[in-house]
């Protein structure tokens, strides 16, 4: 059909069968849909917001699920993501509990009234540094704030990886540095939160501008810098220990050093949510978060369990770095005037 | 010289004046009323869009203007107080406009170097101009930085740069135009086919140059299809934001702020604010472009055959064409290589061993997520390549008060940033009386009427061409308005229906921004997955899902040519 100059004509006299093509493929979609909205039929079940690494998250509720026959439907959310997502849908919530998580996350979502306490009978293996006082949330493994060096590029500028914050403001780092956007990034938050709980706030700040002239870039996500030294766009990126150490475990050529005047650190949560409708089971999966047998499956991805679990080669434990005393409650409360400091101070002038 | 004459005239047919709109639109009214078909239509039409567009978006906008329940100014207060801010929205508007002109361009050259240059591999250069558009956004972004980064393969393992800046205006310019820029040539490839060749042939048979005829008769009736393209391209430009999001370095704009005041700094009110401040100048570019448009007539489908019989371009222009196609491929192709041949080597740039065992992960990981993807784009596409058909002939065709505010409140849903849009759904849809959380349907509705608006402008700028006579012809001959619908227009706008439909299919395939919000545990999709890869450096997965997205999009559209009829090319060519 339609190699000739009558297509015109041709064309009217096919309409009928284009139109009914496309009124039963339009039927088709209405049944698929149809089908989109049954629910799931499941007896037993809970329903999950995680911000666990996806292979991560796939290990520890198919753990969860082979052992107590609860089926765990889960989905993968940012920490931001988890937060606004919560947030929106505050009014008929559909997930019982967040697994995962910047602490920070979790502190605001319980000051957003999004969670509820809970006393886990595990609880008590976990140091009380790591969990909330009143119980909103109970941390499950931390993570050090940490330089990650890109071997090669080191090499080529010909010095060592940095060991302190007072290293990275060398000269010889000049456009070298990736650091995240505290506006945009609780993970650089938690460096300024940390900065300013070392050194003061006036210093940390002319320490932050000292900073600025060596940082090449400020990502918009926490996890960029450090997969940018993987990649070799810099030579140093600012992040989580454990980000790093999956990057090494991928093959980058990186090396992971924290910075000897003490650092700070995110400690993954978990929260109950509010108004969930699975809460008995949410509880199971709290409690079960907690024991060692979870944290033996957090451990082998290069992070670092409150509970006791054999780590992976290149994950440290968090009592071996130099913790500061972090204060996560002061952070959350100041996250607002200090984020807007640094906005008009550091990154407006740049 | 009378084809220049003709032209003019057509083009220059302005409608009534202003005096008579008032009892015009009472007789609208009232012959809206003699005509229940168009009616029932129109109320249909209308309270989807009030259900599913303003909804949504009505319930963003109240978080900004009422931040907790009561209405206060505060937000808008602290947003107009900061310079950095306003800095994103300059420089967003600066984006959008550079990148709306050279995706437009771009799209031009390819749409008139494949229906008028003749220019040789067409079928080749057809499938170049779609393929920017399938495969996840920021997989392309990552293809560009490991190629052009400072340690990329070209810059610094070529030209052995290592201080090469990818990052800022300069490279979002590069990645938007060449992933947009198929927006634009769908939307123009309707058009041109559409233009009667007898006005070019004639012009040319009666002694015009070709570049007057270029001038007088192609460009000016190419019109309507330029400002749409232009347009649209403007708009999807202001809401992306997963670009900017990698590439911008120091060049923020607002899209991003906006999606980072939900995400980083859990400030619901004031990222709705900016995602509504992100409104103003698309639905701007939306109003002038409606009233240029609208003042002139661009009818040239008559009914009457066509028929190319003089090669329309110098062989220069013809050569120009190809060159500029040719690049645009290779680039394409360039950016591509990256994405499939990561997901054949163990790790790219420091393992290069060949590998299938990304595909291996892939496949265990993703083929829920696949399956559910593939139910809901595939329930997604004929609806809205069917209600964008249906609102594209009520806007241009029917006449009935409201008509512009019609298809300005259909823009709206494209025009929002996806975060905006998925926030709005879950906000709408999840209490009494409509609960759609945690199905598959509210993701396919996001689809629906997020991407209706590309197949709206495909559909209006290729009626606009269609002589309404054919129709009247029809009506008065005793056929309904339903009847005339089918069996007339319909078939006359299937490129503009087959270019909404793969359009909106590609994008309901690599939607990330609301659909993140939607995405349930039974009703995960595709990118979500693609994008959780690459937060943990797992490219060589994340290459094999988006390989595994792309040989899906290529067979669906295979299937949606067998449906909706073989692609008609009525401006047929002796050739060269």
């Amino acid at each position: 059909m339609a190699k000739t100059s009558m297509g015109l004509t041709f064309h009217i006299a096919g309409g009928r069968f284009v139109l009914k093509r496309v009124l039963s493929v339009v039927i088709l979609a209405l049944m698929l849909g149809a089908i989109a909205v049954m629910p799931a039929m499941s007896a037993e079940k809970v329903v999950v917001y995680t911000t666990l690494d996806e292979p991560l998250a796939r290990e520890v509720f198919a753990f969860f699920e082979k052992k107590t026959g609860i089926k765990v439907e889960w989905v993968r959310l940012a920490t931001g993501e988890c937060v606004a997502r919560l947030e929106a849908e505050a009014a008929n919530p559909q997930a019982s509990i967040w697994y995962g998580g910047v602490g920070l996350g979790h502190i605001e979502a319980a000051n957003k009234g999004l969670t509820i306490p809970y006393l886990s009978p595990n609880a008590k293996n976990i140091p009380p540094k790591f969990r909330d006082k009143n119980n909103y949330w109970t941390g499950i493994y931390a993570g050090g704030l940490s330089f990650a060096s890109n071997i090669d590029r080191l090499e080529k500028l010909g010095v060592e990886a940095p060991t302190s914050w007072a290293d990275l403001t060398k000269p010889v780092f000049r456009n070298e540095i990736q650091l995240a956007n505290p506006g945009t990034s609780g993970t650089a938050y938690n460096v300024i939160a940390t900065l300013v709980q070392i050194m003061g706030e006036e210093k940390a700040f002319s320490y932050l501008k000292a900073l600025d002239k060596n940082i090449a870039q400020y990502t918009k996500s926490g996890s960029a810098p450090g997969k940018n030294a993987a990649l070799g766009e810099c030579a140093v990126g600012i992040g989580y220990a454990h980000d790093q150490v999956k990057l090494i475990s991928q093959g980058y050529r990186i090396k992971i050093t924290f910075p000897s005047d003490g650092t700070g650190y995110e400690i993954a949560s978990i929260s109950l949510i509010k108004g969930g409708k699975q809460m008995e089971n949410a509880k199971k999966l709290y409690d079960w978060a907690l024991t060692s047998e979870a944290a033996k499956i957090y451990a082998t991805t290069g992070v670092v369990p409150f509970v006791k679990a054999p780590l992976l080669p290149g994950a440290i434990p968090i009592t071996e770095i130099n913790t500061i005393d972090q204060d996560d409650q002061w952070a959350a409360a100041e996250r607002e005037r200090l984020v807007d400091r640094w906005n008009n101070e550091i990154y407006s002038a740049r | 010289m009378t084809t220049h004459q003709t032209a003019t005239d057509t083009v220059r047919n302005s409608p009534k004046p202003r005096t008579s709109r008032a009892r015009d639109s009472i007789a609208d009214l009232k012959s809206l009323t003699r005509d229940p078909i168009l009616l029932t239509t129109l109320v249909v039409v209308l309270l989807l869009i009030f259900v599913f567009v303003l909804w949504p978006i009505w319930k963003v906008l109240w978080l900004s203007i009422a931040p907790k329940g009561k209405l206060s100014m505060e937000t808008y207060k602290y947003i107009f107080g900061q310079r950095w801010l306003a800095r994103s929205f300059t420089n967003s508007l600066r984006l959008g406009a550079i990148v709306a002109t050279t995706s437009t361009a771009l799209g031009f050259i390819f749409a008139f170097g494949l229906n008028r240059a003749n220019i040789r591999c067409q079928p080749f250069f057809r499938q170049m101009a779609l393929l920017p558009i399938i495969s996840p956004p920021f997989m392309f972004c990552l293809s560009v930085i490991l190629l052009f980064g400072r340690n990329g393969l070209i810059t610094n393992k070529i030209f052995g740069m290592s201080n090469f800046n990818v990052y800022g205006l300069g490279s979002l310019v590069l990645v938007q135009t060449l992933g947009m820029f198929p927006i634009a040539y769908m939307v123009l490839d309707g058009v041109l086919q559409a233009i009667n060749a007898d006005l070019e042939d004639s012009a040319l048979n009666l002694g015009a140059s070709r570049l007057s005829v270029f001038t007088t008769v192609t460009l000016p009736l190419a019109t309507p299809g330029l400002a749409s393209s232009w347009l649209l391209v403007f708009v999807t430009s202001l809401a992306d934001f997963a670009n900017p999001m990698v590439l911008a370095g120091k060049y923020d704009v607002l899209s991003v702020q906006a999606y980072l005041q939900f995400t980083g700094m859990y400030n619901m009110p004031r990222g709705s604010a900016l995602a509504i401040l992100l409104l103003i100048p698309a639905l701007t570019a939306f109003l002038v472009e409606r009233y240029w448009v609208s003042r002139r007539s661009y009818v040239t489908v008559t009914g009457k055959p066509s028929m190319h019989s003089i090669p329309m371009v110098s062989r220069g222009v013809s050569v120009f064409c190809e060159v500029v196609c040719w690049i645009t491929a290779i680039a394409t192709i360039l950016f591509y290589s990256v994405v499939i041949g990561g997901a054949f080597v163990k790790l790219w740039g420091i393992n290069w061993t060949p590998t299938m065992e990304h595909f291996k992960y892939a496949w265990d990981v993703g083929k829920n997520s696949i399956r559910s993807t593939v139910i809901m784009a595939g329930a997604a596409t004929p609806l809205t390549g069917f209600l964008a058909m249906v609102i594209a002939f009520l806007i241009v065709r029917k006449r009935f008060p409201g008509k512009g505010a019609l298809g300005f409140m259909a823009m709206l849903g494209y025009a929002v940033p996806g975060t905006v849009m998925g926030i709005g759904y879950i906000l709408a849809f999840n209490q009494p009386p409509i609960v759609l959380t945690g199905t598959g349907l509210i993701i396919i509705l996001c689809f629906v009427f997020r991407e209706m608006p590309v197949g709206i402008e495909a559909g209006v700028a290729s009626l606009q061409q269609i002589d309404p006579s054919i129709e009247e012809a029809s009506r008065n001959l005793g056929a309904s308005t339903g009847y005339t619908f089918r069996k007339i227009t319909l078939p006359l706008i299937k490129p503009a229906l087959f270019a909404g439909l793969s359009y909106s299919f590609v994008r309901s395939m690599t939607a990330v921004s609301a659909v993140i919000f939607l995405v349930s545990a039974r009703w995960n999709h595709l990118t979500a997955l693609t994008l959780a890869q690459t937060e943990i450096m797992r490219l060589g997965a994340a290459s094999a899902l988006s390989i595994f997205l792309i040989v899906i999009v290529m067979v669906a559209f295979a299937v949606m040519r067998l449906l909706v009829g073989k692609e008609h090319r009525p401006t047929g060519m002796i050739p060269r």
